[in-house]
């Protein structure tokens, strides 16, 4: 039977939830998205996986367009096989996946859209539930799987997973229910294959302390700068060791690049992103604008005037 | 992948050998569902020359046990060590009755 919604889907779904309609913008959730998009894969007989390497199975299309994405991408690059560089490169995108992931739940009638102004000119998006019944469904599906001795279907193995290695189950169980199922949750967690190696890698992510890039900006620096700045940010906070492994809109001496550089001199910051698809950068709109957040963007509004 | 099917005192045994990955878990599935629909409720796997299993092959195990649910049984038996690893990885050793040799999964039928 055809699901309604996506891993992907259901997972941010749960997060929109429980945060009031807003995309999160929680560091974990950048890496468990990425997880995500790989486990649906797998579940769509796209990626196979055995204890030690994921296995390219077919790149036939899904006619989703996140997992189409994510699909192009990882069988442009079949020399690469480890699931935790392919969430470091789907992590990248996750901004640009999370656009397209909310319009899909739009578009299914189960979030709607409402825009926000905030001071004179900057606007924060929201999207609150329609109904409550898509995200009612995924809690007692997993709540239920996790509370009985049954076996649990692969999807609900899938979602368990993705919450228990993102340190997410708080968006389904109690303190204490967490504490009294933490064997069975554990038990379920451990039962794919795919899910496993991938949230290995996933609790490497999300394990890890990042850097703030607005801390830096804190003090005035010239746009090339501050790219350089987001670069080695998310070298760090992506696990890219090698410069050609970033996206291609932050690989220095590229076109690509320069193009990265004028919008980041036009805007004054880099809070960006790049839609590949759309060709065009955002500055990320969603996020709640702090005093200090918003007296550093007057900063470089100022500088750059 | 190959499967050789007996039936001995209403037990289905499968012998399955080779490998099973993305490439033939289908068809293996398609088998296994097949006899359960025909009735089949107490099975028997005998592993005994599978030398290779993906993902894709232990979710056929855990459909059909979940298909079969508490109307019968899937005995697992004779896994290679490295069968036998993957499974105790992905804690199927704790879903699954393995044993040690046909005779014994039988005798426990």
């Amino acid at each position: 039977m055809e699901n309604f919604l996506t891993i992907p889907e259901e997972i941010l779904l749960l997060l929109i939830g429980e945060n009031g309609g807003v995309i999160p913008q929680d560091k974990n959730f950048e890496v468990v998205l990425a997880a995500s998009i790989l486990m649906d894969l797998a579940i769509n007989n796209r990626l196979d996986s055995d204890t030690e390497n994921m296995i390219l199975v077919s790149n036939t299309p899904t006619n989703n367009t996140v997992l189409d994405e994510a699909l192009e991408m990882i069988f442009s690059n079949k020399e690469r096989k480890e699931p935790s560089y392919w969430i470091s490169q789907l992590a990248v995108r996750s901004k640009e996946f999370m656009e397209y992931i909310a319009a899909s739940l739009v578009l299914k009638k189960v979030l709607k859209v409402e825009n926000q102004k905030l001071l004179w000119f900057f606007s924060k998006r929201k999207y609150p539930l329609v109904k409550d019944k898509e995200i009612k469904e995924v809690k007692l599906r997993v709540r239920e799987i996790v509370f009985s001795n049954d076996i649990p279907d692969l999807r609900d193995i899938v979602i368990i997973s993705l919450l228990h290695y993102g340190q997410l189950l708080s968006l389904v169980f109690t303190d204490t229910e967490i504490n009294k199922y933490k064997s069975r949750i554990e038990k379920i967690a451990m039962m794919d294959l795919i899910g496993q190696a991938i949230s290995k890698s996933l609790a490497v992510f999300v394990s890890t302390t990042f850097s703030s890039v607005t801390k830096s900006m804190l003090g005035i620096k010239s746009p090339e700068e501050k790219l350089s700045l987001l670069i080695e940010e998310m070298k760090e906070k992506y696990r890219i060791a090698d410069d050609k492994d970033l996206p291609s809109w932050l690989i220095k001496g590229t076109a690509q690049y320069q193009k990265t550089l004028d919008f980041v001199i036009k805007t004054g910051h880099t809070d960006i992103y790049y839609n590949k698809k759309k060709d065009q950068y955002f500055v990320e709109k969603s996020k709640y604008i702090s005093e200090k957040t918003f007296n550093v963007q007057l900063l470089s509004y100022s500088y750059y005037a | 992948m190959e499967i050789k099917k007996t039936t001995l005192n209403q037990i289905e045994i499968f012998e399955i050998s080779g490998r099973i990955d993305a490439n033939n878990a289908n068809d293996f599935e398609k088998i296994l569902v097949q006899s359960i629909e025909e009735g089949a409720t107490k099975m028997i796997a005998d592993l005994t020359n599978l030398e290779y299993i993906s993902s894709s092959g232990l979710r056929v195990f855990l459909l059909i046990a979940k298909k079969i649910g508490k109307n019968g049984f899937i005995y697992l038996c004779s896994l290679q060590p490295q069968v036998s690893q993957i499974f105790n990885i992905s804690g199927f050793n704790n879903i699954f009755s393995i044993f040690e040799n046909r005779e014994d999964a039988l005798s426990k039928a």
